[in-house]
């Protein structure tokens, strides 16, 4: 049986615990609704637009970018520097936050609005240990990723601590990512499909874990981190990106 | 030493950290490479990195023809 539960004032229906659950949709993210925090450690963020930089309407995120001359490793993701733009909030399911040692199952959905196409761009989305440290073995992130050169396909796929793995496919119109992650084994990617926009599936990919992280006592949090696709990529100023975002997360209780 | 012929895809962007801790972005193909625990004894007991003429030629003809018959096979199926 489902249980209702009252939450700062807001009933929420429960589903019984044990079960499974049928058709579940995905929750939409907004990065304007006021929950999320930009983290943006040198300022590539045009926050003078919108709402710290980023617009919603029709369930899409707009995020205008400052000028970045000069391409860095440290701004695309891959690698141990993390310094690239980030909003994060904390992963709270039915009222509880998350911790680092819970068994954490999730649905990542990442869709380009590719009409919207102004620099060498990639996109994270997933969970963060801790989404204001600026190096991989702080902000240890499992996630879903996309990547896309200006005139070339769009790769989707998945990215684990420092790595990303996607697959090109011109006719990709999106991502879902399945996850799981627990504290000491950073699960990436595990399982991801590439979607046309006609809802057939084009592409499957996976994307290995990373074992071994053992950051105590974290409570982890949802993460959308942005920047260029390479160390050479560059943005010029004004630049947009234009994406729909959504997820599903779900603690499991192995035992 | 085995290739994982069902792992190998193409179209496949890998960015990431070689074992330097340099970063590299590969875009192209990936595959998965199984060797026993005997194997990878074997191989590098007889490696050493800093001559020319390591490894042997039987020993990379091993390496190397596993991988290029996989990718013969894939490009011509």
């Amino acid at each position: 049986m489902a249980d209702w539960t009252l939450t700062n004032g807001v009933w929420t229906l429960t589903p019984a615990a044990g079960g499974s659950e049928y058709d579940k949709t995905l929750t939409i993210i907004d990065l304007t609704d006021g929950s999320w925090t930009l983290y943006d450690p040198d300022g590539l963020i045009d926050t003078t637009y919108g709402t710290n930089g980023a617009t919603f309407a029709s369930d899409f995120n707009t995020i205008q970018f400052n000028n970045l001359a000069v391409g860095s490793s440290n701004y695309n993701w891959v690698g141990s520097v993390h310094r690239a733009p980030r909003w994060y909030k904390t992963l709270t399911i039915n009222g509880n936050d998350v911790a680092g040692e819970d068994t954490l199952t999730g649905v990542f959905r990442i869709e380009d609005d590719d009409t919207v196409s102004d620099f060498n761009r990639r996109l994270i989305l997933g969970w963060s240990e801790d989404p204001t440290a600026v190096a991989a073995s702080g902000t240890i992130i499992t996630a879903a990723s996309y990547n896309r050169s200006e005139g070339s396909a769009p790769l989707h796929g998945a990215f684990s601590y420092q790595s990303d793995s996607s697959i090109s496919d011109a006719n990709g119109a999106y991502v879902v990512a399945n996850l799981m992650r627990k504290k000491y084994a950073d699960l990436g990617g595990g399982y991801y499909i590439i979607y046309n926009s006609s809802d057939s599936v084009l592409r499957v990919g996976t994307a290995g874990g990373t074992l071994g992280f053992n950051n105590a006592g974290v409570t982890m949090k949802l993460i959308v981190g942005v920047g260029p696709r390479l160390n050479t990529s560059i943005i010029p100023a004004g630049s947009l990106f234009k994406v729909k975002l959504s997820y599903l997360a779900s603690t499991i209780v192995t035992t | 030493m085995k290739v994982d012929y069902s792992s190998l895809i193409k179209d496949v962007a890998n960015a990431s950290l070689d074992e330097n801790g340099d970063d590299f972005f590969v875009e192209g193909y990936s595959l998965k490479i199984c060797l026993s625990y005997d194997e990878v004894d074997a191989l590098l007991s007889a490696y050493d990195p800093t001559s020319s003429t390591s490894p042997s030629a039987a020993d990379s003809r091993i390496i190397a023809r596993a991988i290029l018959n996989a990718l013969k096979k894939y490009k011509e199926s």
